[in-house]
C-alpha cells in the first residue's frame, strides 16, 4: 500500500502539469479570470484599508515638500491660466472648422470608471486589478486612462474584475508620437517603471521634456492622450532608428481611479 | 562527559514530535496553510498600496510555501506548492501555469537539498527562503524564455531578480515568525537534548 501511495504525489503533479500545458491560452486565461473574480471582493474590501495606511505613510513626507512646491506652483498656475484662455480660443475655432468640413468622430468610446483594487504580486510584470469586468462591458484590449494620461490596456476581463497591463510592462505596446514633431513610434514599457518610444527615424530631432502622446493608430486608444515626457534619446544598433526614454505622466505607484475606454465596435 | 553523552549543537527532529498526521490534524493543518497562503497573496497584492511604493513586492507566498515544505511530512508539500503557484498566477499578469511550475520546482529543491534532521532550525528556514527567492527568479526567467518573451538579462536582474531577492529576504524573518506562529501552533520545542 505504502509503495503505491509513494507514486501518487508525482503522478498527480505530472497529470496537473500536462493538463495545464495542454490547455489553450484562452481557456487557462478565462479560468484565471474566474479565480480572480473569486478573490476580488476580498481585495475590494481590503484595498481602502491599505490605501488609507499608505496615504498616512506618504502624507507625512508630502507635507514637508508641499510648502516648498507651493511657491513654484503658484507661478505655474498663473502661466497655465493664460494657456487655458488661449486653448479655449483654439477649441472654439476647432469647433467652427469641424462644422465646416462636416467632421465625423471616427472612434466613439464608451467610458467606464473603475477603482484599482489590487496590485501585481510579481516583479516581472506591471499590472493592476480593477473592480469592473465584463458585467460592465469591459473587454480585453480596451484602453485605460487616468486624469494624468494613458495607463495601459485591459488584458483579462472576469465577470466583475479586470486586469490592466500598465504602460511600464514590456509586453504593453501602444502607438505613440512626439507631440511637436508629430513623429510616430511605438511606446513599450521598460519593466523598470518607465517607457521607451521606439522606432523613431534616426534624424528626428527629439528634445528633452517633449510630450509623447498616443497616436491613435492602434485603434484602442484615442489620439492625443498624454503618455509622458522624453527624458533622453539613444541610437539603436546599426543606426537604423533611435529610441527615447519616456517618463510616464501617470504615477503608477499611487494610481487609484482609472477610466476604461471601450470602443463601441469591440 | 563522553562524546556520546554530549548534547548536539542543533535541535534534533524526533519522530515523536512529528507523528504521521491523523485525519483531523491533517485537515486542520491543511486549512491553516491554505488560509496562510491566501492571506499571503492578498497582503502581497495590497502592500504596494499601503507603502505607496508600487515596486515593493516581497514574495510572502513563496516564504509560506518554503516554510511548509521544510516542516511537512511525506508528499504534503506538493499540493501546497501547487496551491501557492496557482495563487501567484491568479494575482499576476503572468502566463497561467508558470507560477505553479516555478513554486513546485523550488519546493522540490528545498525538500531535496535540506537534511531532515536540521529542518526545525530557524536559521535553515531563513537560508532556504533566501536561496529560494533567488532560485525561483532564475527558474521563472527560464520559463519566460521557453514560454513567453523574456526581458534582457541585465533588465531582468535590475528590474525583477534583485528586487525580488532583497525584498523577500528583508521581510522573511517576520513572515517566517508568522508562519511558525500559525503552523506550529501548540507545538512546544523540546529542549531536553539541548544541554
Amino acid at each position: 500500500m505504502w509503495e503505491k501511495r509513494r507514486f501518487l504525489g508525482p503522478l498527480a503533479v505530472s497529470l496537473a502539469l500536462v493538463i495545464l500545458l495542454s490547455l489553450s491560452s484562452a481557456v487557462s486565461t478565462s479560468v484565471r479570470a474566474g479565480l480572480a473574480d473569486v478573490f476580488s471582493p476580498l481585495q475590494e474590501a481590503l484595498y481602502p484599508v491599505f490605501a488609507a495606511v499608505g496615504s498616512v505613510v506618504t502624507g507625512i513626507g508630502r507635507v514637508v515638500q508641499a510648502a516648498r512646491r507651493n511657491t513654484v506652483l503658484e507661478g505655474e498656475n498663473e502661466f497655465l491660466l493664460q494657456e487655458v484662455v488661449r486653448l479655449r480660443e483654439m477649441e472654439a475655432e476647432n469647433c467652427r472648422l469641424r462644422g465646416l468640413v462636416d467632421f465625423q468622430r471616427l472612434a466613439p468610446f464608451k467610458m467606464v470608471g473603475a477603482r484599482v483594487i489590487g496590485r501585481e504580486v510579481r516583479h516581472w510584470h506591471q499590472s493592476v486589478l480593477v473592480d469592473k469586468g465584463s458585467r460592465d462591458g469591459v473587454v480585453p484590449g480596451a484602453a485605460v486612462v487616468a486624469a494624468a494620461g494613458a495607463v495601459g490596456r485591459v488584458v483579462e476581463a472576469g465577470h466583475n474584475s479586470a486586469r490592466v497591463l500598465l504602460l511600464t510592462d514590456p509586453n504593453c505596446r501602444i502607438g505613440g508620437l512626439l507631440q511637436k514633431s508629430r513623429t510616430p513610434g511605438l511606446v513599450e514599457g521598460d519593466g523598470r517603471g518607465g517607457c521607451i518610444l521606439q522606432y523613431l527615424p534616426p534624424r528626428t530631432d527629439v528634445v528633452e521634456d517633449e510630450p509623447v502622446v498616443t497616436s491613435g493608430m492602434g485603434l484602442a486608444f484615442p489620439p492625443g492622450i498624454l503618455v509622458g515626457l522624453v527624458r533622453e534619446t539613444r541610437s539603436e544598433k546599426l543606426g537604423l532608428h533611435q529610441s527615447a526614454q519616456v517618463d510616464p505622466a501617470v504615477d503608477f505607484d499611487r494610481i487609484s481611479m482609472v477610466m476604461i475606454l471601450i470602443r463601441e465596435e469591440l | 562527559m563522553s562524546a556520546a553523552e554530549r548534547p548536539l549543537p542543533f535541535p534534533v527532529r524526533r519522530a515523536i514530535y512529528h507523528p504521521e498526521p491523523g485525519g483531523y490534524r491533517r485537515l486542520k493543518s491543511g486549512l491553516l496553510i491554505g488560509l496562510l497562503l491566501v492571506v499571503s497573496a492578498l497582503l502581497q497584492s495590497q502592500l504596494p498600496s499601503a507603502l505607496g511604493k508600487g515596486n515593493f513586492r516581497p514574495d510572502l507566498v513563496l516564504i509560506a510555501a518554503v516554510f511548509w515544505s521544510l516542516r511537512a511530512a511525506g508528499w504534503s508539500w506538493v499540493p501546497v506548492a501547487l496551491g501557492a503557484g496557482v495563487l501567484l498566477d491568479v494575482f499576476s499578469a503572468s502566463r497561467p501555469g508558470l507560477g505553479m511550475i516555478e513554486v513546485l520546482a523550488v519546493c522540490a529543491l528545498v525538500v531535496l537539498v535540506t537534511r531532515p534532521l536540521l529542518r526545525d532550525s530557524r536559521r535553515l528556514v531563513f537560508v532556504a527562503v533566501a536561496a529560494s527567492a533567488l532560485v525561483s527568479s532564475l527558474i521563472y526567467y527560464l520559463l519566460l524564455i521557453l514560454f513567453s518573451s523574456p526581458p534582457a538579462p541585465a533588465a531582468a536582474w535590475t528590474g525583477a531578480i534583485w528586487p525580488h531577492l532583497w525584498q523577500t529576504v528583508l521581510v522573511s524573518p517576520f513572515w517566517i515568525w508568522v508562519c511558525a506562529l500559525i503552523l506550529d501552533e501548540g507545538k512546544k520545542p523540546d529542549r531536553r537534548n539541548w544541554g
